[in-house]
């Protein structure tokens, strides 16, 4: 929920889904219903109605849209499940929030991402926030994730809304089910939704099957909106969503169950005083478990039966005040807190002896207080500076007297209450030079507390590079000084904007091989510990270029880079290499066509200690249409088909784990009706 | 679990075979010691008669804590097993022998409380000794064991013995442990002996091996467990004795020992573990690290002083 003061501190503008995106956001809208404007003047509902003009309503899974946005690129392990990475930072780099509340997967191995708990049928916004702009939700060094939920809405006149939309995929026979219905008058408003996704193993290009990629979730959600009075609003909100059988094919294991109830009680209050123009506090809570199964597996590739559950309690609240958008000095301030408790644990089971048993997350309990203030100050009509800065005060604890004792082995103390005190400040800078120009930059110097993983993580295997990983609750906060500078060209016929960022990292975690201890997982290699590496530096560039042909057609081109490299001149491991997506758009009245051209360079610069090998370059492409039938005033009908990777390639990208390659050829046919 | 059991009986009757075959091979008593001494055996064959006078050489054990003067008139026996009561007529005492528990093959602690025989009163002074005995029916061993020390009991009113029971008994080869009592006050000593039921242990806490060198000693290795082992860092302690005939296993203090604890169905070990080191009181001391619950195998490797290997095959198991 962004306004759009802070609009400004997000890192990249345009994106893949120009059509779906607001000129200036930075953030993936998601196509939905058209709507009344909101009643009142600070409205957090921005940008709903500019998706739905277009015809392709193939409403793409969370997965799908995050691979398509500029600043993202995604970590997968499977068909499911992808874990978000913003200019190549991910996990426990960023901080990944729903409507700014605090949520931790519950899974020791990052199968269940955050962004795995929701569908895109809840969802209002994605919106990246990085830089020197990125902590309003939570320090960090790579930036925020923050996943805006689709509300209930109000409006003047009552009204009864609804949309279903039903997809089937040739590639996995999967089917993709999405449907809301919501009423809105002018004091209560509420919405409920389902969205169903079932898909079996894939095939690869070359129809190589991909075995254990299946997976299945149904999404439930309700939401409702009250108005108390004139400047009074209430919100409360319910997610369940609860996947099953879901393949990880790049992992020795499967998930039987990851379940996640999200929910949040919202009390918005307008024109509160004079210099408060809106209030808003939310009180929250969320619990997800997640529970891994290798029952499906062949048997020889099981050298031992095992369980492996794991659950993640986060309860919260925040508040923020902030005074009018239009005010020369436009504040905001916001106090937080949370509470985060994990646990997770292994019992194996070998034949004919006792069951042997680990706490993997040993009962972390992570609290942390945060306040954050940023003012936006508009000097004049071409210049808008902003200041913003954070600071937390977070403690880290292990609950579990048994995981007490296991941690004694590396001789380390586990009884201890660890306490951090995170901060992070950031300077921006906007200036419009010309009309067509416009250069905004950024600073900021900020920290960030270890996570439970890398501070308390237990024998956690790897895959990917067959180690067992170790914590290490002696880590010092990894510091980050960032930079940024973004340059827009705004041209009648073409607009191009052009990023680049540098960041020098100091005391970056990272799984270093620790000689003296063995591994636990049979066939693991070795054990790597959590280390804090002196420096790191990072840095990256992506380009947005947008041409409007003739007066249908439409040309647009999107690039990003990003490099990572230790101060002795070893690579970092998962960095994306050099890639784009390029995209021809036919567009009119309702009909949509496009053809993309999707792919990467090779990436040779990799971290071969991490388990990664070098991955060729790949092209894919792609062909969308959709065309909207309006059957009656009230009724409309969209349908699209989607040809992807048409050549039928046998390829993978380079944050695939296990090589495993991709989609093949897939037709994809999308109907929906909106009412 | 149940043919892990079997495997475990067969080991320990396989020991106890061993036992019998070296046994057998012994021609007479070597020990030069014993009152039927024979300088042409050149083997033992555990007929050794000792001089009543001749106790076992036992590794020291650090004197209890004891104030005489807060001996109660009751011995406190809370927490320990009765194992049995006997009266020695000659001394006018009545001899309890107490346990921790059931005993099984490995180290145990026995407690000793001696009463006088017609007002059950309890005595404070007086030198209790113990003897375990063997009886295989072919022949008879002892096992290593630790006598009370000095004359008086402990604050708790009781004389503290351990023995390494270095096989289960059964039906037919039974354990028994003779109680000598001195009685100060009249200067009457006698024994008695008790059946002991000694069990098949669960874990393996004791190895042995004949040395791979020319001396030919068999060598025990205890586990002395002072508390149960969990997830975590344990203290290590550990007995080495060796059998100089059937009657004497006296202490080894000079060796080097090395573990390396593994779960063999995961085929890891553990980090940061410490070697055992002799310490002055007749245990070497070290730490075992178990980083999860389950089925645990320590491998031990002996050494002599010098660094010539005596054994690396012997090993501990324990179920977590």
């Amino acid at each position: 929920m962004y306004r759009p003061s802070l609009i400004l501190l997000i890192c990249l503008i345009s994106g893949a889904w120009a059509m779906a995106q607001a000129p200036d956001s930075g953030k993936y809208v998601f196509s939905e219903i058209p709507l009344e404007l909101d009643v009142f003047t600070f409205s957090d509902s921005t940008g709903g109605q500019i998706a739905k003009t277009n015809g392709l309503n193939k409403q793409p899974g969370i997965d799908e849209v995050m691979e398509t946005m500029p600043q993202l690129s995604v970590v997968k392990k499977g068909a499911y499940a992808f874990v978000p990475s913003i200019n190549a930072f991910h996990s426990n780099r960023l901080t990944v929030t729903i409507d700014g509340m605090r949520i931790f997967g519950a899974c020791t191995d990052k199968m269940d991402p955050v962004t795995s708990y929701v569908e895109t049928a809840n969802l209002k916004s994605m919106d990246v926030n990085c830089h020197a702009g990125g902590a309003s939700n939570g320090t960090s060094t790579g930036g925020n994730l923050n996943l805006a939920l689709n509300d209930a809405k109000l409006g003047s006149e009552s009204k009864v809304y609804g949309e279903a939309r039903l997809g089937y995929q040739s590639v996995s026979n999967g089917i993709n089910f999405n449907s809301g219905v919501g009423y809105r008058g002018e004091k209560f408003g509420i919405r409920a939704g389902f969205s169903q996704r079932k898909h079996d193993s894939y095939y690869a290009g070359g129809d190589v099957y991909i075995p254990y990629s299946q997976f299945n979730k149904n999404n439930y959600s309700i939401s409702s909106k009250l108005k108390i009075n004139q400047n009074t609003l209430i919100d409360a909100q319910y997610i369940l969503d609860d996947a099953w059988d879901v393949g990880y094919p790049s992992l020795p294991m499967d998930v039987s169950k990851a379940r996640a109830q999200i929910y949040s009680l919202t009390l918005s209050q307008y024109n509160l005083a004079k210099g408060i123009a809106k209030l808003k506090w939310k009180l929250y809570g969320n619990n997800v478990s997640h529970v891994m199964d290798d029952t499906k597996r062949a048997q020889e590739d099981v050298p031992i039966h095992m369980d492996m559950p794991g659950w993640s309690d986060t309860y919260g609240t925040y508040v923020t005040l902030e005074n009018s958008s239009t005010s020369r000095h436009h504040y905001l301030v916001k106090l937080d807190y949370f509470q985060n408790f994990r646990k997770a644990d292994m019992i194996m089971y070998p034949q004919g002896e006792a069951p042997m048993f680990m706490l993997t997350w040993p009962e972390i309990m992570n609290r942390n207080i945060g306040a954050y203030a940023s003012d936006k100050w508009k000097i004049n009509d071409n210049n808008t500076f902003e200041i913003n800065g954070r600071t937390e005060w977070v403690t880290q604890e292990m609950l579990s007297l048994f995981g007490q004792k296991q941690i004694s082995v590396f001789n380390k103390k586990g009884d201890s209450t660890y306490t951090f005190l995170p901060f992070e400040v950031g300077l921006n800078h906007n200036l419009k030079w010309t009309k067509s120009l416009t250069i905004a930059g950024g600073v900021s110097y900020g920290a960030r507390a270890p996570g439970t993983s890398e501070m308390f993580g237990f024998y956690l295997f790897n895959k990917e590079d067959g180690y067992d990983y170790i914590g290490d609750p002696y880590l010092k906060m990894e510091k980050a000084f960032k930079s940024n500078i973004n340059v827009d060209f705004l041209q009648s016929k073409w607009d191009m904007r052009v990023e680049l960022f540098a960041y020098s990292i100091e005391d970056y975690i990272y799984g270093q091989f620790a000689a003296n201890i063995p591994p636990m997982t049979v066939g693991a290699r070795g054990s790597k510990e959590y280390v804090n590496l002196e420096r790191v530096y990072h840095y990256g560039a992506s380009t947005t270029f947008t041409y409007r042909l003739l007066e249908n057609w439409g040309l647009e081109s999107q690039w990003k880079m990003a490099h990572a490299q230790q101060e002795n001149g070893l690579y970092l491991p998962q960095i994306p290499p050099v890639s784009y997506r390029n995209k021809l758009t036919f567009e009119k009245m309702f009909w949509y066509a496009d053809a993309q051209v999707v792919g990467a360079f090779a990436q040779t610069k990799i971290d071969p200690t991490w388990g990664e090998d070098k991955t060729p370059s790949w092209a894919i492409l792609n062909f969308n249409f959709g065309r909207k039938v309006k059957l009656n005033k009230k009724l409309d009908l969209n349908l699209s088909a989607a040809i992807e990777n048409v050549f039928d390639q046998y390829y993978w990208a380079h944050l695939d784990w296990g090589n495993i390659p991709r989609y093949g050829r897939n037709f994809s046919f999308n109907m929906g009706l909106v009412f | 679990m149940k043919s892990k059991l079997t495997y475990r009986l067969a080991a320990t009757l396989i020991m106890a075979i061993g036992l019998i075959f070296t046994s057998c091979k012994k021609e007479g008593c070597t020990n030069p010691d014993a009152t039927n001494y024979n300088s042409k055996a050149k083997k033992d064959d555990g007929s050794c008669v000792l001089p009543a006078t001749t106790t076992p050489v036992v590794p020291p054990t650090s004197p209890p804590a004891t104030d005489t003067t807060t001996v109660t008139d009751k011995a406190n026996t809370k927490g320990l097993t009765e194992i049995g009561s006997l009266t020695i007529d000659a001394a006018e005492a009545t001899i309890k022998l107490y346990a921790e528990g059931t005993l099984y093959n490995g180290y145990n602690k026995l407690y000793v409380v001696t009463t006088d025989k017609t007002s059950g009163g309890l005595l404070k002074d007086g030198a209790v000794t113990i003897q375990p005995m063997m009886d295989m029916g072919t022949m008879k061993h002892s096992a290593p064991f630790v006598n009370p020390v000095g004359t008086t009991p402990n604050s708790k009113g009781l004389y503290e013995a351990s023995v390494v029971f270095i096989m289960p008994g059964n039906a037919t080869q039974k354990w028994t442990v003779k109680v000598k009592y001195m009685n100060q006050k009249n200067q009457k000593e006698g024994e008695v002996e008790f059946p002991i039921d000694v069990k098949s242990n669960p874990n393996r806490v004791i190895d042995n091996f004949k040395a791979a060198d020319d001396t030919n000693q068999t060598v025990f290795v205890t586990w002395k467990l002072s508390a149960t082992p969990t997830v975590g860092v344990n203290d290590l302690s550990l007995m080495v004795h060796y059998r100089k005939n059937m009657m004497e296993f006296p202490a080894m203090e000079d060796l080097i020992i090395e573990i390396d604890p593994q779960m063999p169905s995961m085929g890891h070990g553990s980090p940061n573990n410490v070697n055992p080191v002799y310490s002055p009181n007749g245990t070497y001391l070290g730490k075992v690290n178990f980083t999860m619950s389950g089925l645990w195998k320590i491998n031990l490797k002996i050494k002599r002083k010098d660094g010539t290997l005596m054994n690396d095959k012997i090993y501990f198991e324990y179920t977590l």
